[in-house]
């Protein structure tokens, strides 16, 4: 049962990341550099570099994580991701007086989430992702396969 | 970890990464990237036969729209011989009253008053934006510009103007606009006003010296 619960955890953690990437991926770019704009937080010289990278690397780590691919290493890297998403959140709000219209976190096509429930995912995605951080073993991944299971598997899976 | 499993984890970091790369290529490929055409209607702002069309996607209760309005216009101002300009509706559906501002612009468009309904939205964007019944606000502008009352009335009811303002909304999500304002010049695309400023106003220079 636990097993089952924590590989549903890594699904879900995982295909919220790739949706997420997915959308900012295939629409166009200007999109997404305009919702980071919004964020007065991000420093503008780091926009368009971070406009082009983010979305990769939500989709490859939240692959990652399903398949098992250096799983604790994808755990760790997403769950900071949203919790750097709350302080940006938090920060904009709190001490910049800023909260934007949309979060943008889906590149504004199809899923509409609003600021406070995409701030509630992010939490629970933080407290997850870390839990599945801090577990040394995990059920269904690559890194079993590729270091061959069992003891082994154990002492050396990243 | 020994170097075999090494060799594993990058054979198959690189086949998992390089999937993924050609799956976003491929969907990438699928989507439709072209420029909208123009139509003309009481909506645009400029020479017919200027060799530069800007096209809008604009949200009458979005204050970032309401910015641009004055970007663009300075835009016009600057190159009048050059540019038209074309509004197309786009309410957002986080903005509960724009859909109502966009059908009372649509119908002084059919009075051709469309520019300074336009003007007047964006002037008064805090003061309808909060308004009990936004109808009435609207109806007495429409007194103040000396607009058919009688027919105005009855285009705000229609559903054939809700049609048309959805229609010019879909057109934009079929061009994968997903914020307000969206600027075209030809297939580029800018979104806000400071894009548009900052990387448009280049584009209409070499437009102009391309000569097209």
């Amino acid at each position: 049962m636990n097993r089952f619960f924590w590989f549903f955890v890594r699904a879900m953690i995982g295909g919220i990341f790739i949706y997420s990437g997915f959308t900012k991926l295939i629409e166009p770019i200007e999109n997404f550099r305009y919702l980071l704009n919004e964020y007065t937080v991000f420093p503008k010289a780091l926009v368009p570099a971070i406009t082009i990278v983010f979305p990769w690397l939500e989709v490859v780590l939240g692959v990652f994580l399903i398949t098992g691919y250096l799983t604790r290493f994808s755990a760790l890297v997403l769950t900071g991701f949203s919790f750097g998403f709350v302080f940006v959140l938090v920060l904009s709000r709190w001490i910049l007086g800023i909260w934007p219209d949309s979060c943008g976190c889906f590149g504004e096509s199809g899923l509409k989430i609003t600021v406070p429930q995409i701030l509630m995912i992010d939490t629970i995605n933080v407290l997850l992702g870390f839990q599945l951080f801090r577990m040394r073993e995990h059920w269904l991944t690559l890194d079993r396969w590729l270091c061959g299971s069992g003891r082994l598997a154990r002492k050396q899976a990243p | 970890m020994d170097r075999k499993i090494i060799t594993r984890y990058l054979l198959t970091g690189i086949f998992l990464v390089g999937s993924l790369v050609l799956t976003v290529q491929w969907a990438r490929s699928q989507q439709e990237r072209t420029s909208p055409v123009l139509r003309q209607d009481f909506k645009t702002k400029g020479r017919i036969e200027a060799p530069i069309t800007i096209v809008e996607y604009s949200d009458f209760q979005c204050p970032a729209c309401r910015a641009a309005a004055q970007t663009a216009q300075k835009i016009l101002s600057q190159y009048p011989k050059d540019i038209i300009f074309v509004f197309r509706h786009f309410p957002l559906r986080g903005h509960p009253i724009s859909m109502i501002a966009h059908q009372a612009a649509e119908c002084a468009a059919e009075q051709r008053q469309f520019w300074p309904f336009h003007d007047r939205l964006y002037q008064d964007q805090a003061v309808w934006g909060v308004a009990l019944k936004p109808a009435e606000t609207f109806l007495q502008y429409a007194k103040e510009m000396q607009l058919d009352l009688e027919a105005f009335a009855a285009c705000l009811a229609s559903p054939e103007v809700t049609a048309k303002i959805e229609a010019e909304k879909e057109e934009g999500n079929a061009h994968a606009v997903r914020a307000t304002p969206t600027f075209f010049i030809g297939e580029e695309r800018f979104v806000g006003a400071i894009e548009l400023e900052k990387k448009g106003i280049p584009l209409i220079e070499e437009l102009r010296k391309r000569g097209s």
